[in-house]
Order: C-alpha cells, then sequence, then structure tokens
C-alpha cells in the first residue's frame, strides 16, 4: 500500500495576524507567485534568515520544492541569499515584492515617460524575469527592431530606470556591512597609542567608503560597447535589473507636484514639476544605503552629521539651477502671462465716498460683511515710474510671449517664500530642492490630509491635534481655551484621536491618593510612532485590497475558470448566459476598483513610509 | 429722618472731605491733620460716622484707615439688618469678581438658613445679582446689581451666558478668514472673467507685504460693524490662531502678529478655479489626497466598498 500523502502545506493564519507587513508580502506573493512562495516568504518573515534545509523544516515543505523556489524568488529579488561558513542563509527582501506591488505604475509611468510601448514592454519583460540580458532579449524579438530595441535600453540605461545586476544585489546589506566593518577593523591593528574607540571609528569610516565603493552604479563606459552599425550600445552581455529607486524618485516627484498644486497653485506647480523632472535623475535616492542597516545611525551625533551631509549634497553645484535652466524645462503650452499680479499701493486706493454705504455681502454663515476693498484690485505699475524696475521683473508688461525668465523667476521665488520649504534660494536667482526638509513637511501634510478625510464626524479632532503639537504637552483647559472648542465638547474630538493612538494621555496626581478625579490629564503627540502607526495601517489597507480580489475569485472561480477557457475565449458572447455576462462584468469593474483602490492607499503608504 | 440731618457738623465736614475722594482709605493722622483734630476728638466723630453707616472701616498699609460711603449707599444699608448688611459688605467687597455663596457663609459665620434668606432678600431689592462664573460654572456667585463682571467671570467675548458661543466664533472667524483670504490673493474667489488676471492661478509676488496683521483685522470688523461686542487684539490674535490650527491661516514668518490664507483653504472653499470650471469633472490627473474635488465613482454593486484606516487596530 503506498504511504498516504499528506495534504500541501497553507499559509499559516500567522501570515496575516503577525503584522502588517507580513500580511501585504504574503497576500502579494500569493497573487503574484503562488502558495509556495508565499508560504516561504510568510515563513522567512516569521523567522528571519534561514538555510534552506531549516525553511523546508519550518514551511513543512520538501526540501527540493524550497530550493526550486528559492531559484525563482533570489531571481526575482524577493529573497537574498549569504553564504556564511556553514551554510547558505536565505533571507526576505522587500524590494523584489515591491517592483511587482508597483508594476502596473511603473509600466504605465514608462509608457507615458517615452510615449512609445517598446520600452514599456522592455520594462515589463524585467520586472516580470528579475533581470535580463540584452542579448537575450534581441534573441527572442523580431530583428528587424532590433537596432530600435537596443536604443530604448540605453535610453532606459542613461535615464536610471535600468541598471547592470550585480552579486551585491542578490546579498543582504547588513551582511555586507558586517563584513566590511570586520574587514576594515582587522586592517586597523591594535596599538597602544589609539585607543578603542577611536580605531572603532576609523574602522566605521573605512567601511562606509567601502560599502559605498562597492554599491555604486558602473559607469556608462564600463556597461557600453561599440557597435559597428549603432555607435555604443550596451554589452549585450550584461544583465539589467529594474532600479525600484529611480522609480521611487518618480513617484515623489508626482507627489510633490500635487502638494505644490494644493500649497501655492497650478500653474506654480507645473513650473516645480519641469525642475523635479529634469532634477530626478540628478538627485540623490530617496533611501540612502547606510539608512538599511539596523542600528548604523542610532548616534545622535552620527545621525546628525548624516543627515547634514545629506542636505549638503542637496546643494550640490549640478542640482543647483535658475529660472533660465527652468524655462528650458517647461513645456510650450504653458501661460504665465499675469499670473504674479502685482501688489496693490496703499496710496493709490480709490476711495469710497464719505457717507455712501457700503455695499454689504452676505456669508456663508450669513453674517454681514463688506465687499473686497479695492485694495485687491491690481495696480497697474506701470503708471509709477519709481517701480520700473519691478514691471519688468514681474513680467507684467510683455503680454505677447506667454513665459518669460521673470515670470518663471517670480513664480521660484513664490515656492521659496512659502512656509512648505519647496525651493531654498542658495545665492541670488539660484535655487535648490531641500528634499530633505521637504518631504518631512509633505509627511506631515499628507498625514494631516489623511485624518482629516477620516475624522469627518469629529472636524475639530485635527484642530486639537494641531494644537497638542504646536503646546507639545498640554492640559484639557488650556487646549479648549486655545481651540475655541466647548469642554463638553473636548471629549468627542479627542476620543477619536486616542482610540486611533495618534494622541498620548499623560496623569499627574494631584492628590496623594493618587484620585483620579482629582488628577490632570496632560495631552501629547509623538510624530514617529504615529506616523509608523498610520503607516502600518495602510499596509494593511492594501493587503486587505489584494485579499479581497482573491477572494472574490476563488468565490467566482467556476466562473473565471470558464471564461478562460481556450475554446470559451473571444466567444464570450455566444457561449456565456446573460447573468454570467453581466456577472463577469462585476468582477472586472470590482477588481479595477480595488486595484485603483490599493494605489491610491498605496500613494499615501509611498509619501509616509517610503520618502 | 435722613442720615445726614442727624449728623454733627464736625461729622458733616469730614464725610464731605472724604467724598471727595470717594474710593481711597483714609489713615487716622490723614484725617486728623485734614480736620487739624487730634485724636481725642477725632474718635467721636469717626464714631459717627460709623453708626450711621457713612464710613466704613479697612486697613491700608497695615494700619487702620477708613473709607467714605455715599449718603445713598448708606442709607440702602441702614435699612438692611444686620445680617444683611454683614453679608452685602462682603460682597461689595468682592467687586466685580463677586464672592460665593460658600465663601460667604465661612468670612460671616452665619448659618445657611439666614444666609440664603439674607441673599433672597437682598436679591429681591436688587441690590445684589447671582451670576455665573465660566471658571466655577456649578457655584452660585454673587455681585453688586449695578456692577459688571469682569473678564475672569464671563470669558470675554467668546461667551455668552457663561458658555462658548461657537457659533458666533464661527462666523467671526469665517469673516476673518475671507478678509486675510482677499489680502493675500488677487483673484482668489473670481465671478467673472477678468484680463487683469490669468484665469489659471494669480498669486502677489514673493515680496508682496500687504498681509494684514491682526490691528487691521480688528479695524476691519469694527469699521463693518459686524458685531457689538468689543473685541481686542489678544481675541482677533486667538481667532487667527485657531484658524491656523484649521490650517486656514498661517503665520507671515519674519513678521509680528501678520496672517495670509492658505491656498488649500481657499480651494477646500470652492475658490481657486476658473470661471466656469466644474471642479467636480473628471480629471485625468494622478491621485493626490490634497485634491478636494477628486471624483471616485462609486460602485454599489461591488463588495469590495473601501477600507477603513483602523482596520489593523481592530484586529
Amino acid at each position: 500500500m503506498p504511504p498516504l500523502k499528506a495534504a500541501p502545506p497553507s499559509i499559516p493564519v500567522s501570515a496575516k495576524s503577525q503584522s502588517p507587513r507580513s500580511f501585504l508580502y504574503t497576500t502579494l506573493a500569493q497573487t503574484h507567485l503562488g502558495e509556495r512562495a508565499a508560504l516561504i516568504i510568510s515563513t522567512l518573515i516569521s523567522f528571519g534568515r534561514l538555510s534552506a534545509r531549516e525553511l523546508a523544516q519550518k514551511s513543512r515543505l520538501p526540501v527540493s520544492v524550497v530550493k526550486t523556489s528559492l531559484v525563482s524568488l533570489v531571481q526575482l529579488q524577493c529573497v537574498l541569499y549569504w553564504k556564511a561558513d556553514t551554510a547558505t542563509y536565505y533571507c526576505f527582501h522587500e524590494e523584489g515584492l515591491d517592483k511587482l506591488l508597483y508594476s502596473g505604475d511603473i509600466v504605465s509611468m514608462i509608457e507615458g515617460k517615452y510615449n512609445d510601448g517598446v520600452s514599456a514592454e522592455i520594462v515589463q519583460n524585467v520586472l516580470s524575469m528579475g533581470h535580463l540580458r540584452v542579448g537575450d532579449y534581441l534573441s527572442t524579438g523580431d530583428k528587424k527592431l532590433q537596432i530600435e530595441i537596443q536604443k530604448k535600453f540605453s535610453t532606459l540605461f542613461q535615464d536610471g530606470y535600468l541598471i547592470p545586476l550585480r552579486s551585491i544585489h542578490f546579498s543582504p546589506i547588513n551582511d555586507v556591512w558586517l563584513r566590511t566593518m570586520k574587514i576594515a577593523k582587522d586592517s586597523l591593528p591594535f596599538s597602544a597609542t589609539i585607543s578603542e574607540t577611536k580605531r572603532l571609528a576609523e574602522a566605521t569610516k573605512i567601511a562606509k567608503d567601502k560599502l559605498l565603493e562597492l554599491l555604486e552604479t558602473p559607469k556608462a563606459m564600463e556597461v557600453f560597447v561599440s557597435h559597428n552599425a549603432l555607435g555604443k550600445v550596451i554589452n549585450p552581455d550584461l544583465p539589467l535589473t529594474f532600479n525600484l529607486a529611480r522609480f521611487q524618485k518618480s513617484l515623489r516627484t508626482e507627489s510633490l507636484v500635487s502638494f505644490a498644486t494644493a500649497r501655492v497653485g497650478s500653474l506654480t506647480s507645473q513650473v516645480y514639476k519641469a525642475i523635479l523632472s529634469h532634477l530626478e535623475k540628478l538627485s540623490p535616492d530617496i533611501q540612502h544605503p547606510f539608512q538599511k542597516i539596523p542600528g548604523l545611525l542610532t548616534d545622535p551625533d552620527d545621525l546628525r552629521h548624516f543627515t547634514y551631509s545629506r542636505e549638503e549634497k542637496e546643494t550640490a553645484k549640478w542640482l543647483t539651477f535658475n529660472a533660465n535652466d527652468v524655462m528650458k524645462q517647461l513645456p510650450k503650452t504653458i501661460d504665465l502671462r499675469k499670473s504674479i499680479v502685482s501688489a496693490p499701493i496703499s496710496g493709490k486706493r480709490p476711495r469710497v465716498k464719505e457717507g455712501k454705504q457700503a455695499k454689504r455681502v452676505k456669508t456663508e454663515y450669513g453674517a454681514a460683511m463688506p465687499p473686497a476693498t479695492p485694495q485687491s484690485e491690481p495696480y497697474n505699475l506701470s503708471e509709477n515710474d519709481d517701480d520700473e524696475e519691478c514691471v519688468s521683473q514681474n513680467g507684467y508688461v510683455d503680454t505677447t510671449v506667454l513665459v518669460s525668465a521673470s515670470l518663471v523667476q517670480s513664480h521660484l521665488k513664490l515656492m521659496s517664500s512659502n512656509s512648505v520649504p519647496f525651493l531654498l534660494e542658495t545665492t541670488p536667482g539660484n535655487f535648490v530642492i531641500p528634499f530633505n526638509k521637504l518631504t518631512a513637511s509633505l509627511k506631515q501634510f499628507t498625514y494631516d490630509a489623511l485624518l482629516q478625510g477620516t475624522l469627518t464626524e469629529n472636524p475639530a479632532s485635527l484642530r486639537i491635534l494641531r494644537c497638542i503639537r504646536e503646546f507639545r504637552l498640554v492640559e484639557e483647559k488650556q487646549l479648549c481655551a486655545a481651540a475655541l472648542i466647548k469642554e463638553k465638547d473636548f471629549r468627542s474630538c479627542v476620543v477619536p484621536l486616542m482610540r486611533l493612538n495618534i494622541i498620548e494621555v499623560q496623569e499627574v496626581p494631584r492628590s496623594v491618593d493618587r484620585s483620579a478625579a482629582r488628577a490632570v490629564y496632560l495631552y501629547r503627540f509623538k510624530s514617529e510612532l504615529t506616523m509608523e502607526l498610520i503607516s502600518n495601517s495602510l499596509m494593511y489597507n492594501i493587503g486587505q485590497l489584494l485579499e479581497g480580489i482573491q477572494d472574490m475569485k476563488r468565490n467566482n472561480a467556476i466562473l473565471l475558470d470558464k471564461a478562460n477557457r481556450d475554446d470559451v475565449k473571444g466567444k464570450e458572447e455566444e457561449l456565456l448566459l446573460a447573468s454570467e455576462l453581466s456577472e463577469l462584468k462585476n468582477l472586472q469593474s470590482s477588481e479595477v476598483n480595488s486595484i485603483a483602490l490599493a494605489n491610491r492607499v498605496r500613494s499615501l503608504f509611498d509619501v509616509l513610509h517610503v520618502f | 429722618m435722613s442720615t445726614k440731618e442727624a449728623l454733627s457738623v464736625l461729622a458733616e465736614t469730614l464725610h464731605a472731605h472724604m467724598l471727595e475722594e470717594d474710593s481711597r482709605f483714609f489713615k487716622l493722622e490723614e484725617l486728623q491733620t485734614a480736620m487739624a483734630l487730634d485724636s481725642s476728638r477725632l474718635l467721636p466723630v469717626l464714631q459717627e460716622l460709623m453708626n450711621k453707616n457713612l464710613i466704613k472701616p479697612g486697613k491700608s498699609d497695615g494700619q487702620i484707615s477708613f473709607q467714605a460711603v455715599s449718603l445713598v449707599e448708606a442709607e440702602k444699608v441702614g435699612g438692611m439688618t444686620k445680617d444683611e448688611a454683614m453679608i452685602y459688605s462682603h460682597i461689595q467687597g468682592s467687586g466685580r469678581e463677586g464672592i460665593w455663596t460658600k465663601a460667604i457663609k465661612a468670612k460671616t459665620n452665619l448659618h445657611q438658613h439666614i444666609v440664603l434668606r439674607c441673599l433672597k432678600a437682598l436679591e429681591n431689592q436688587r441690590y445684589i445679582k447671582a451670576i455665573k462664573s465660566v471658571k466655577h460654572p456649578t457655584r452660585k456667585i454673587y455681585m453688586l446689581y449695578n456692577l459688571q463682571p469682569s473678564v475672569e467671570v464671563t470669558g470675554g467675548p467668546w461667551f455668552t451666558d457663561s458658555e462658548l458661543d461657537t457659533e458666533f466664533i464661527d462666523s467671526l472667524m469665517s469673516i476673518v478668514w475671507r478678509f486675510v483670504a482677499s489680502k493675500t490673493f488677487p483673484n482668489a474667489f473670481p465671478t467673472e472673467h477678468k484680463p487683469e488676471y490669468n484665469h489659471t492661478q494669480s498669486s502677489y509676488p514673493a515680496h508682496y507685504n500687504g498681509f494684514p496683521n491682526v490691528s487691521e483685522i480688528l479695524d476691519f470688523i469694527i469699521s463693518s460693524q459686524i458685531t457689538n461686542v468689543e473685541l481686542t487684539t489678544t481675541d482677533i490674535r486667538s481667532l487667527c490662531n485657531v484658524l491656523v490650527y484649521d490650517d486656514k491661516l498661517e503665520k507671515v514668518s519674519h513678521r509680528v502678529d501678520q496672517y495670509k490664507a492658505t491656498w488649500h483653504s481657499i480651494l477646500a472653499a470652492g475658490g481657486g478655479l476658473p470661471v466656469g470650471t466644474d471642479p467636480y469633472a473628471v480629471q485625468e490627473v494622478p491621485f493626490s489626497i490634497f485634491n478636494l474635488h477628486a471624483v471616485v465613482p462609486s460602485n454599489a454593486e461591488s463588495e469590495i466598498e473601501g477600507v477603513y484606516l483602523d482596520s489593523w487596530m481592530e484586529t
């Protein structure tokens, strides 16, 4: 009698319950890569670094199956490996699955940016394979298109979307760092003249430089080879992979443009978009490799120095621009005329005749208010000789040219003078984008907007939150007085904030018996903790939406199988019932809606967690 | 017989002299000098005035001193019982702050029934009135009928009958915001297409310094006669701060008490769009949480309707 085969192991419930991260990535792996991959991913997230044998033991999968699955997962960079003395260890790597999560957006962004399907197809193939060689790609395609494809590869490489794949991409950065650090320490022998602290500091400095050297992208001269007909082309034997960090910069551009539209105006945001798009390739990556190494930047001094050096890099010469540089990048259709209006001059204000009652305007609350004063009318500065310079500077006079350097300059100044640091004027007329400070503002405003959208029943909650943020540690009565809220309404506004763990309460006893009735309660807000909490909630929401799609497909598996049969495909209207067709349509629209929702939630997650 | 009629000439002269500065406390030495009397002759005069309730004793710089009481007041007190007069004097002493019934009881050492009876009698004669304190809404506080409660008691202009008048605050905030918005952006709420403005966006240049400060906002409120409540710059500042907490205004950097409206608040109020634009038209723009007019097509038949931010916390 043959031995009874055990049922294939399924994904444990803990994959969902242990953390939003585990839930999201397991669901994502299940959607794109299947049950086995999801089980391996879930096990690696649960246990951390494991060898293939340990992984098989924990996941209850046969070792051979684990090893086969690992090959694909490593290829897609969902799993990284590290060869230690005794065994090879595997650990989970988010980037691979992130590429799958962003894949739809990546492909549509590439298609939109280059306005052609070939580049998008190349990127789509790179994403689905993990990495590929130009030679392999050309061998499978149409030979007539080879020249065009090679050009597209070159463009994608030059724009930073494709990067050469190296062995370091398959290794966990923490392990690489530890090894580099060990080598650096070994290179500095013990000495009676140098203290251990100094030796360690020196070793860290050497190791940091070495790590950056290792991670440095190869230069173009190492990637390109000569071609008889095309001149320089990418080495066909060089494996290329998609650069997610480059795409994240595009996402950041998108978010910052929307942010500028909301805070400054739509025309200024278009000017800003032109700058951001131009600097996208040149600007440093959103996340520095050092930030990915746990424990490296824990010392406050180190962190301060690191932040300072990052901010210093943002003001580098190649990231500095002026109005003329921006003008070259602006779309031809943009019309900036009359977008900057001269300030009214009080002396020129037409006066309302005495005794003549000004017309009253009824406000939305029913209270009477006089109409906008004539001060808001623009004053033609050309009447004033003293302001001649201002006229040309602000570009009011020339109304035939859609865009002028002075107008662009005015928009740039508008951004640099805003309370949100969209731009920083380093020297007169020269600007840089202070990404570090700007993303902090973006996070703050996104967080507030998210709460505003969520706490619609208690709009005063956000007012209280901003108040707490300003006062840092504040008690109820002070809050009520500052926010002009009734004391009896205060609790109902604070409860949703406490329920979402946004604010903390501190009890200050006033009597020896610590009586709660006599105690004073202080409120405080901790930005990092709440930001992490909301990020986790959003991560869970994305997972929920993806899981919902899967559940929906599972519930309608019979219908979907029927629709996907080869003999039915293309003849659905003939072979399917009207009710089935309607059900299929509903399923499709639900899936599209869920994906759209997941992408929207993800865009918020990007701002709060990735940037 | 009136109070004044029965007075001696000396007492009358002294009272008249003291009434010239009626709120002042006179020390014995001062009175001796003023009347050119020694203490043995002055004391009976003071006693006479005391008996007629025309002066009241007090302490000034640790010395006994006296304050004149007007004839009307003295007559009023003269008509009261002893307990009523005692309670009345304590209420009078509390000034515009008022005094809590419990404090009256403690200070007079009278039984609660007597205190309540006296208070009722004084209230009926319109000598005193009960007021509500913002700080202590449950306490019964009394003060003289003709006095206005202090700001500490009433809570200032934002309180009506000891209740925060949120409707008044909200309408005033809306007006303040509208005024500041009109000074911050040249064409924030366009009603017709004006050729002098760009229909997509019109802004003042970065060097513009016409943003209003609290005094200008107060002047505007006063001149437009929006309210008859007396407001100060401090009140306007607190209103502006609330608008800052609501992200409708922001402080102008490097300027004291100067505010400007946020562009986001203009968009939220339906402004900042070209005339005739449908803000809720479907736009081919990437999703942004800051886009207040983004249209999300509802799909009633869909089972996956949406997600809740607190789903993870609720699990």
